[in-house]
């Protein structure tokens, strides 16, 4: 039996560590390295291996994002290495997810592989799939607001949007378009659902269907009839709605970083 | 004591009013007694009037107090408020005559059944009596509040001073803190475990390095400020272990003038720094990273640049208002060791970078 590998981590000698560890398995194949997580995301989707070998503490998309982005299915068996992450190894240790500590030991290397190696020969991917699941909604339940991460997967290709380069969103029904430097996406989800996710000191809600990011705000102004103008890093002018006074004045009390004009 | 209007409590106060009206009675009736041809001595009275004299002044006190705590101006040695102090003291001390006299009126009118006038001719002539004496006890009041005052300025100095160190060194720790992050610890482990598969050489120089920086984070503990040659010593040894864990990834840069090396820096101020730059500036994005150090001499001042090719932040005042625990360990470190004489700045725009700029006096570090 042929078992494709892939490795996962952004640190090149922690990967070679992995492939070395590997050749000494002739039925286990590495079909591929990732050096982020977006890698990974693509690679998986493209290639579908039947192990992963996932780092967590990664760029662009950490360990447990990749997979909560993952629609292939049955998902592939995952491995997690981590060198040092306190929350994680809580969460691996309380759903019984095998992982492997960075810097490997060679035993517990050998016991983790044929552990999985059982479990992909007798085809036990539903009791994975489960575990998974659990792991993934503790962690959905627990990430913190400051490090959220939309994915948007368009036709194919995946973006990847921080919070931090959001510029501001507009809600369009249904949808919110996220408006970033890379261009403007559509991401499914409510205004007010969008408001409570991001963080509520960096995002103002300036309109029934207009949230701004604090952090891009080049000015402000005000208008008239308790309305206020807000001139962006990029130039783009939004005008406050009326009803949205106090929060604005509130904020513009708060931050006096912004320069007024 | 905190209190803006008693320096010590109110019943000490009344309690110092009794026991100078005892004394003065006292002295009333020895003098009374020594002296020849008079009618008995009327304690009830006597000791009415020296009460009422001194329990008013204890319920002066504390406005008296507030007033010179809270002006500035009360409180300085000038000609200004010495003036300010005769006027308000001639007035107080008529208010102060006033009132006793109003009691007095008050206790005759009870006892022997006859009123006096406030305002008369013979209540006017009682205050220019006794106006004299109470501007005395106005001032002698005064004095005691400046003492009061010393000392709680003395003391608040103090414990500004108590505090200072303590920040201080509460900011030295977490600098060390950082360093000493588990996660570089265990990274650098599994760097090592990797590299020995590559090549053992290699593997030994990164365990060389680790022991350099381990070495210099034992002595820092001991040495307040170091040179800048032993900053940028350890600094490099930093690097030069992120860059053998992210290998191509991370482009390093360090240029420091020589006239500049033997400057005296204090110890880790640039190690939080740095992090953040890896941290932000190459652990979040894909793409290449790069820091860039810069060291040299500014007319008097060692100016230090710290500079990474990551996102960068929209707004650098932010980064003050809202600081990560490097910064503000850094900032807490600069304020309490220089003062105002060092400055930070923060140049970065969206995308495009993030630069810190420090400049502190140049001391040059004899060893």
């Amino acid at each position: 039996m042929n078992i494709r590998a892939l490795i996962v981590d952004d640190e090149p000698p922690a990967r070679a560590r992995v492939a070395k560890l590997l050749s000494t398995y002739p039925e286990i194949r590495v079909i591929g390295e990732c050096r982020n997580g977006l890698e990974a995301l693509e690679a998986i989707e493209s290639q579908v291996p039947d192990l992963v070998f996932l780092d967590i503490q990664m760029p662009e998309l950490n360990g447990f994002e990749v997979l909560q982005q993952l629609s292939v299915n049955p998902r592939p068996f995952i491995i997690f290495t981590t060198a040092f992450d306190q929350y994680a190894l809580k969460a691996f240790e309380h759903h019984a997810v095998d992982y492997l500590l960075k810097p490997i030991e060679r035993e517990r290397f050998t016991t983790a592989l044929e552990k999985v190696l059982l479990q992909i020969k007798g085809r036990h991917a539903d009791k994975f799939n489960d575990k998974l699941k659990d792991l993934l909604g503790e962690y959905e339940s627990s990430v913190s607001p400051d490090r959220k991460n939309f994915v948007i997967k368009d036709r194919g290709t995946v973006n990847v949007i921080h919070a931090d380069d959001i510029f501001w969103l507009a809600s369009e029904g249904n949808y919110v378009t996220l408006h970033t430097a890379k261009g403007d996406f559509l991401y499914r989800s409510a205004m007010t659902a969008m408001e409570n996710e991001l963080q509520t000191h960096q995002f103002v809600r300036i309109h029934r269907s207009i949230l701004v990011n604090t952090l891009h705000i080049g000015r402000s102004q005000y208008l008239h009839n308790e309305t206020f103008k807000f001139v962006l890093n990029n130039q783009t002018s939004l005008i406050s709605g009326r009803s949205y006074k106090e929060n604005i004045q509130g904020f513009l009390q708060s931050a006096n970083y912004i320069k007024q004009f | 004591m905190n209190n803006r209007w008693l320096p010590i409590r109110f019943i000490w106060i009344i309690a110092s009013a009794f026991l100078l009206s005892f004394i003065f009675i006292l002295n009333a009736y020895i003098n009374h007694s020594y002296t020849p041809n008079q009618e008995a001595f009327d304690w009830y009275f006597e000791i009415m009037l020296v009460v009422t004299n001194y329990l008013l002044w204890a319920f002066l006190f504390p406005l008296l107090y507030r007033f010179i705590v809270t002006n500035k101006f009360a409180w300085q040695l000038s000609f200004r408020t010495i003036l300010m102090h005769i006027l308000l003291g001639l007035l107080i001390a008529v208010f102060h005559r006033y009132a006793s006299l109003a009691f007095y009126i008050g206790m005759t009118w009870s006892l022997k059944g006859y009123l006096l006038d406030l305002f008369g001719i013979h209540s006017a002539n009682m205050v220019i009596r006794g106006v004299i004496s109470s501007m005395l006890q106005y001032w002698i009041i005064i004095g005691v509040l400046w003492g009061f005052e010393y000392y709680r300025q003395k003391r608040q100095q103090e414990l500004l001073l108590i505090k200072t160190n303590q920040e201080l060194a509460d900011a030295q720790l977490n600098a060390l803190k950082m360093q000493l992050h588990p996660h570089f610890f265990f990274n650098t482990l599994n760097t090592i475990s990797s590299v020995m598969d590559r090549s053992v050489e290699e593997a030994q120089d990164i365990v060389a390095k680790l022991a350099r920086l381990m070495r210099a984070l034992l002595d820092s503990e001991k040495q307040q400020v170091i040179t800048l040659r032993q900053e940028i010593d350890y600094i490099r040894a930093y690097l030069d272990l992120e860059q053998a864990r992210f290998s191509d990834r991370l482009l390093v840069k360090i240029e420091v003038d020589d006239a500049v090396l033997n400057a005296g820096i204090p110890n880790l101020l640039l190690q939080p720094l740095v992090e953040n730059s890896i941290k932000h500036g190459l652990s979040s994005q894909a793409k290449q990273g790069a820091i860039e150090i810069y060291a040299e001499m500014i007319q008097k001042d060692l100016v230090i640049k710290i500079k990474d090719n990551g996102k960068g932040v929209a707004n650098a005042d932010y980064v003050f208002q809202n600081p990560g625990i490097g910064i503000k360990s850094v900032l807490t470190r600069l304020k309490v060791i220089y003062q105002s004489t060092a400055t930070i700045h923060i140049e970065s725009s969206y995308q495009a970078g993030f630069c810190v700029i420090i400049k502190i006096p140049y001391k040059p570090l004899s060893l």
